[in-house]
């Protein structure tokens, strides 16, 4: 199975993927999201703090006249849980990664990122650039000028091939797009700083209100000093790119995973191939009802679990009873709720 | 930075990697990130499951048994179904007579065992 990343799909203008938020394959509303927990595909929402918020994809988008380019959703975080007292260790952030191979390509280059903002609270906020090893920051400030009015913004900087960017299948650069950050991760703007911080002091608080809102569409990285109109990939490209990160399987009744034999009475051994590979041996997870069609019948599975996972492939294993050893089977979606989701995030 | 506010999870050992107590599988492989959190967890001093519990290990020896027991029990019926097919065939050579001359209910009961021994093993 070829592999498939942005640096081996030919040139790009875009090394962000789903920049046009158009891949939602883990759903499209997130009340309560979690720290490190995904809405959009590739997007990753961070907080240390009180605040709450609510991930959801939005049909509020900059208009086709003002941006040249007819996106269908945006990405939404809704204040439900106001953080008006900034703590010096809280912060609030949508985090982009891209891979090492990925980030090669940019490393000693200048490069542009721009994006639409559509946000409630307005004044200054930050973009904070880092490396994976948390040792270097480059924080930019941009400003939301009008409350909940689509903006654009774009900002230069280079790369410096002085320092160590990861060139393999792990995290490499890392774009946060912070909403609040306490003292203990302020730092200076336009330059390289040491460590890890995300904003200057300027930062606004875009967490002290239920009433705040942030919405952001359209973001593209680009070689060069010139932010280009945003250009979208085909969606069956865009899915698969995506897909090398994460792949949600099922959501169909008697949707076949994997096919494979039932080495005893209980046990049904099976092989899941992913859709396309993925960048690591994923994590996987089974939700819902799940049974195992054999010969002898439906057998349900008491139990799912999954072994000797590898970036093309995945082993089934399943509980089920009444079962004949030595049958072929087929596991098996119960009903339309039921999921196997396969994690390979940066 | 701080650490960020994720989720407490627990973990039990499986063949090839851990099981999450969200019942995510985690595969041992280094650049996979749910790994990762999991080697903190494991340096914070925290140790996991076993792959089954003492209960869980009875449960799958009682399991695997009952399977052998049904398996071995089908065969013995299937044995003695074609046992009876064939001394009613026998029978019927020996005293050359056809089914016209057979008691019904006999006939009946061999055209039953007939069916349940052909269902038996397409089950099978």
């Amino acid at each position: 199975m070829a592999k498939l990343s942005l640096s081996n799909i030919g040139p790009m203008d875009n090394f962000i993927i789903n920049g046009d938020m158009g891949i939602w394959q883990r759903g499209t509303s997130f009340a309560t999201i979690a720290s490190a927990a995904f809405s959009a595909d590739r997007w990753e929402y961070q907080k240390s703090a009180a605040v709450v918020h609510t991930a959801s994809q939005s049909s509020d988008v900059p208009t086709t006249a003002e941006s040249n380019h007819e996106s269908t959703y945006s990405l939404l975080l809704d204040v439900t849980t106001a953080d008006a007292a900034v703590g010096s260790t809280d912060y609030a952030s949508l985090l982009y990664s891209l891979e090492g191979v990925d980030t090669t390509p940019l490393v000693g280059h200048s490069i542009t990122l721009s994006f639409w903002v559509k946000a409630t609270k307005t004044g200054t906020y930050c973009i904070s650039f880092n490396n994976k090893g948390d040792t270097k920051s480059y924080i930019v400030e941009y400003t939301v000028n009008t409350t909940a009015t689509w903006e654009k913004k774009t900002m230069t900087l280079t790369l410096p091939s002085t320092d160590t960017w990861t060139a393999d299948t792990t995290a490499s650069l890392r774009i946060y797009f912070t909403l609040m950050a306490g003292t203990a991760y302020h730092n200076s703007a336009d330059t390289w700083v040491s460590g890890l911080d995300l904003a200057t002091s300027n930062q606004v608080n875009a967490c002290d209100s239920t009433a705040n809102d942030f919405r952001l569409a359209q973001v593209q990285l680009e070689l060069g000093t010139r932010a280009s109109v945003f250009k979208s990939r085909l969606t069956a490209q865009e899915l698969a790119l995506c897909q090398r990160y994460y792949q949600r399987l099922g959501l169909v009744a008697n949707s076949p995973f994997g096919a494979g034999s039932l080495i005893s009475t209980t046990t049904f051994i099976g092989h899941m191939p992913f859709i396309v590979s993925m960048r690591t041996s994923p994590t996987v997870t089974d939700t819902g009802n799940f049974h195992v069609r054999a010969a002898a019948g439906t057998l349900t599975a008491s139990s799912v679990s999954f072994g000797g996972s590898r970036p093309e492939a995945v082993q089934i294993e399943a509980t089920v009873t009444g079962a004949t050893a030595g049958q072929g089977g087929t596991l098996r979606s119960s009903d339309a709720n039921a999921y196997i989701e396969a994690a390979a995030e940066l | 930075m701080s650490k960020m506010i994720v989720p407490t999870y627990t973990y039990k050992l499986m063949d090839s990697g851990v099981r999450r107590s969200d019942g995510a599988c985690i595969p041992e492989a280094e650049s996979n990130r749910d790994w990762k959190m999991y080697q903190e967890w494991l340096a914070e001093g925290n140790t996991p499951e076993p792959q089954y519990t003492e209960q869980e290990l009875i449960d799958k020896a009682q399991s695997e048994e009952i399977g052998q027991l049904r398996d071995e029990l089908r065969n013995v019926v299937t044995g003695q179904f074609e046992m009876m097919l064939e001394l009613f065939k026998l029978l019927k050579q020996f005293t050359d007579c056809t089914n016209a001359d057979v008691d019904p209910a006999i006939l009946e009961k061999a055209q039953a065992w007939t069916q349940k021994l052909a269902r038996l093993k397409e089950i099978s």
